[in-house]
């Protein structure tokens, strides 16, 4: 393999021996007798899967990272050079690549980027749903931890499959993958084009990834995402608020103010969506209505006994706001 | 040296500077605008501009460029922010684990050789593993 991730920010190497004897004894019998028995048909996942168009892409030495990044955000369809990924997402003096810098990258590129939590079964879940997942492995020992990114393509009853760097793709036994991937803290990170969404991730986990895409100033491919999610959870307001807030600042007016208005038809009650929607009224330079409508959102927050001073202010603000 | 402090202050100063320049919201500077950020839960707390210029400069010290560490620490989410800044002190000190592996080589060698046999680990490629 001959390659090495440093440990991130997220798992600090720590080199403590510990009693050899009895390790060995524990590592036999861990070995010998449970390998993770992973629960697949329980989840109602296949036997097997495999996704297509991950291209193998080799990688040079100690940069694993940016070599697994190049690979889903190719079938991403956000292709690039990993020597020009080596510069913005390596750490020379750790030898490696910080699991942050790789999120960060992809959502720089306008990919949604999320970390799915570090349980098997869902890592086979996302590549059953035909989504590769970037992942992590220790693939030495806790104490002496040999680092190392790869992409989880398949996994089927001879093993799981990873592009790992090489020439060709590594067939490795499911126990073996599973174990040096949870010693590793069990990071996956999906990386998906925009308007998909993660398998696995309940609504908070999806909308936190949105925002991060919303925040990193990609709010033309947030507002597909937030779409997405209005599709998959159509009764949670917060897609229509969140689609609306993507389009405003995308610079899209009358998009904004159609998913507000739908936002507040979800839930009347909350008066977040009125006001951003009185403030796109405003700037459509509709006074009297954003008038009325800020009025609205100050008497909704009033009535849930939440802080109206904010809303207050919006409603002084549209009178000046426009022109 | 005395050079190098009388242009350091200043030079901090101005990237602390830019930062909270460039730290603003993404979304359009309007009074009252609500950001989607705050209506999901749990509400996290945001990483503040010094925060993020101390990553900046935790990520100089590994060797990276002023320009492209200030363009990561900004480019972190709040959480990832906040992640980095908790393990700023237990950061690993040591480098490259494979060198450190060869450092005590034969013991942990012939550990790995014996794991690896095991399924246990994954390092050497010539291993033919027992479990499957």
């Amino acid at each position: 393999m001959g390659v090495t991730a440093q440990a991130p920010f997220l798992h600090p190497v720590s080199w403590r021996p510990r009693p050899v004897v009895p390790a060995l004894l524990a590592l036999a019998l861990v070995a010998a007798g449970c390998a993770p028995r992973l629960a697949l048909r329980r989840a109602g996942l296949p036997e097997a899967a495999r996704v297509e168009g991950v291209p193998v892409i080799r990688q040079t030495r100690n940069h694993c990272g940016p070599a697994a990044l190049a690979m889903v955000l190719a079938w991403a369809g956000r292709p690039a050079d990993p020597a020009d990924l080596g510069p913005l997402v390596y750490t020379p003096a750790r030898k490696g690549t910080f699991p942050s810098d790789l999120a960060r990258e992809a959502r720089g590129r306008g990919l949604l980027a999320w970390r799915i939590l570090p349980e098997p079964e869902r890592l086979f879940a996302e590549v059953a749903a035909g989504h590769p997942v970037l992942v992590l492995e220790n693939r030495g020992l806790s104490w002496a931890p040999v680092y190392h990114y790869s992409v989880l393509v398949g996994y089927g009853p001879g093993g799981v499959i990873l592009h790992a760097g090489g020439e060709l793709p590594e067939e490795v036994a499911t126990g073996t993958f599973v174990r040096t991937w949870l010693r590793a803290g069990g990071f996956g990170l999906v990386v998906l084009p925009p308007g998909e969404l993660p398998a696995t991730a309940g609504p908070e986990d999806v909308l936190d990834a949105l925002a991060n895409l919303e925040e990193a100033g990609r709010t033309a491919e947030a507002a597909r995402g937030y779409r997405a999610f209005l599709a998959r959870w159509p009764e949670d307001w917060r897609g229509a608020f969140g689609w609306g807030n993507a389009l405003w600042a995308a610079g899209d007016l009358a998009g904004a103010e159609a998913a507000l208005r739908r936002a507040h038809a979800t839930a009347p009650e909350r008066p977040e969506p009125l006001n951003n929607l009185a403030l796109v009224l405003a700037r459509l330079g509709r006074r009297d209505e954003a008038w009325a409508v800020a009025r609205m959102a100050v008497e909704a927050a009033e009535r849930l006994g939440l802080d109206p001073g904010p809303y207050r202010e919006t409603e002084r603000g549209v009178g000046t706001l426009g022109h | 040296m005395r050079f190098a402090r009388s242009w350091k202050t200043p030079t901090a100063l101005v990237l602390v500077f830019s930062f909270l320049c460039l730290s603003l919201p993404t979304s359009p500077a309007v009074a009252g605008w609500i950001p989607t950020r705050r209506v999901l839960s749990p509400q996290e707390r945001l990483a503040t501009a010094l925060e993020r210029q101390e990553i900046a400069d935790a990520l100089r010290q590994l060797g990276i460029d002023p320009a492209e560490a200030h363009r990561r620490a900004l480019g972190l989410s709040d959480a990832e922010a906040r992640e980095a800044l908790e393990r700023l002190d237990t950061l690993p000190a040591g480098g490259d684990p494979l060198g450190m592996i060869i450092g005590s080589a034969v013991f942990v060698f012939v550990v790995l050789l014996i794991t690896d046999i095991l399924g246990y680990t994954d390092v050497f490629p010539f291993v033919k593993r027992t479990v499957r």
